[in-house]
């Protein structure tokens, strides 16, 4: 292992951290996130070398913002340990967990094999098994505080229904949206705010913070299975479109309407190819017992509940104008052919105050 | 079960030791097992990785890890393993007296050093 220069040798960090989390680990910390102990600094370490039982680590100056681009595949490691750096580092030398050493490094003097190659990005691969998963959304200088509580409650909507709905459990969305009356008042908000509540309270994703600068970012603190659970509907969400679109051309009818349905069997197929794609249990958008003459309209409150999640979805990948969702890395949603035909009704949920964002995955300048 | 694991070769039973990168008085059991992947295409797409987070043309990742990778088929006097996640990752927990070297049946090299040597820049391909 390289020698440092002494005069550059520290007695001790000029902060103390705390671990966060580690950000990749391959038989130890490959990429490490810490926190100032006292105060809101971000930082990240990154294993460089090692001799014998002494491992070199190189500790930088980070913010949220970088860190959940990163994750997000939208920056490169190199870009995040040296743009937010202020141009130092310290070099770190551990035997298990004592630090023998502490050097301070300009980033121009550390060298090469320290350092990744430019073009190495996160490998989702490496991470560790979190227990509970950052969803980030990268904000840019527009934002408004009531965004965030707009951003966050669709959040939880996908997430609450994705808990609720995922197959081979017992879980079960609250009975009473199975059955309440969905013409006129937000019924499909009011589904979702049943459903948000009867999520276990150790299962509910939460808030995690707020970087409101701008650029910021915004983030959810999600379970890992629900966060998994979406990250997969999320995925398939592009080539779930034609599945939605069958469904989409009824499940906007009304009980007066009911005529204009599809045979039963046509609608309930449709049903199950939707919540098949997203995988979601269709047995859980039915009451248990059905009378005869409420068939076609159970069958129609499938139909809005599995559509509803769908957009629910499609609100999470592209929530408004300026914020850009990196929870999941996913190739570029075509959001604008899907747009066209969404036509967003306003008689089933909260109006959202600002434009929604269109594009899909783009890239936001910091 | 057979698995892949980064080595040298000829493997040695040093090649099989968990990192002590891990250790420490708090570190998790985990810490105390050795990685495998479940197929090779995995195994090289992590190498490259593993390479790629050091930019010196592989020195490092051949000092932590080796430059092959190893398959072999695991027996159940070898110790405690879980299944592979979704990742493909393996963790095996070492019964006391296990051997492994000798039984790598297949030395594959990894390919982001073969590729770095063929003159493709960058190692190639890698996440």
């Amino acid at each position: 292992m390289l020698d440092l220069d002494p005069d550059f040798r520290l007695n001790e960090l000029p902060r103390r951290v705390t671990l966060v989390r580690d950000l990749e680990e391959y038989e130890g910390p490959l990429l490490s996130e810490y926190k100032a102990t006292y105060g809101s600094a971000a930082y990240v370490e990154k294993f460089c070398a090692r001799s014998g039982d002494v491992c070199r680590y190189l500790l930088v100056r980070s913010d949220q913002r970088a860190i959940a681009e990163f994750l997000g595949g939208r920056l490169s490691m190199l870009s995040l340990l040296r743009d937010a750096s202020d141009g130092v580092g310290f070099l770190i030398d551990r035997r298990l967990t004592e630090t023998i050493a502490v050097h301070i490094a300009p980033f121009a003097r550390i060298p090469k094999a320290y350092l990744p190659t430019p073009a190495r990005m996160h490998n989702e691969d490496l991470r560790p098994s979190w227990d509970i998963v950052p969803q980030s959304y990268l904000i840019d200088e527009h934002w408004d505080s009531s965004m965030f509580a707009t951003i966050e409650r669709n959040y939880f909507n996908a997430a609450g229904f994705a808990y609720l709905t995922k197959p081979n459990t017992n879980r079960a969305l609250p009975s009473r949206i199975l059955e309440i009356d969905y013409e006129g008042g937000y019924p499909v908000m009011h589904a979702f705010n049943a459903i948000r509540a009867a999520v276990p309270e150790d299962q509910r994703s939460r808030p995690g913070g707020v970087n409101a600068n701008s650029p910021g970012v915004l983030t959810i603190d999600a379970p890992a299975e629900t966060a998994e659970r979406l990250g997969a509907a999320l995925h398939a969400h592009s080539r779930s479109y034609i599945y939605y679109h069958a469904v989409h051309q009824w499940s906007r009818l009304s009980r007066n309407t009911l005529a204009g349905l599809p045979a039963l069997e046509v609608a309930r197929q449709n049903v199950r190819d939707l919540c098949e794609a997203l995988d979601v249990d269709p047995a859980k958008l039915y009451p248990k017992q059905v009378a005869p003459d409420r068939e076609a309209e159970v069958v129609l409150i499938a139909g809005k509940l599995i559509a509803a999640y769908y957009r629910v979805l499609l609100r999470v990948l592209d929530p408004v104008q300026g914020v850009e969702f990196v929870g999941v890395q996913i190739e570029r949603l075509q959001v604008e052919s899907i747009d066209e035909l969404l036509e967003l009704e306003e008689s089933e949920e909260d109006v959202l105050k600002f434009p929604r964002g269109s594009g899909g995955n783009r890239a936001m300048k910091r | 079960m057979t698995a892949y694991r980064f080595l040298r070769k000829p493997a040695t039973e040093a090649d099989f030791v968990p990192s002590p990168k891990n250790m420490g008085p708090k570190a998790p059991c985990k810490a105390y097992a050795i990685s495998l992947w479940e197929t090779l295409e995995k195994a090289q797409k992590i190498y490259a990785d593993l390479a790629a987070s050091h930019n010196d043309d592989g020195a490092t990742a051949i000092q932590e890890y080796g430059d092959h990778i190893g398959e072999f088929a695991f027996q159940p006097s070898d110790g405690v393993m879980d299944l592979p996640n979704k990742r493909g990752h393996v963790s095996l927990h070492i019964e006391e007296g296990a051997l492994f070297a000798s039984r790598v049946v297949v030395y594959t090299p990894c390919e982001y050093l073969t590729n770095l040597r063929a003159g493709d820049g960058d190692g190639g391909d890698h996440a």
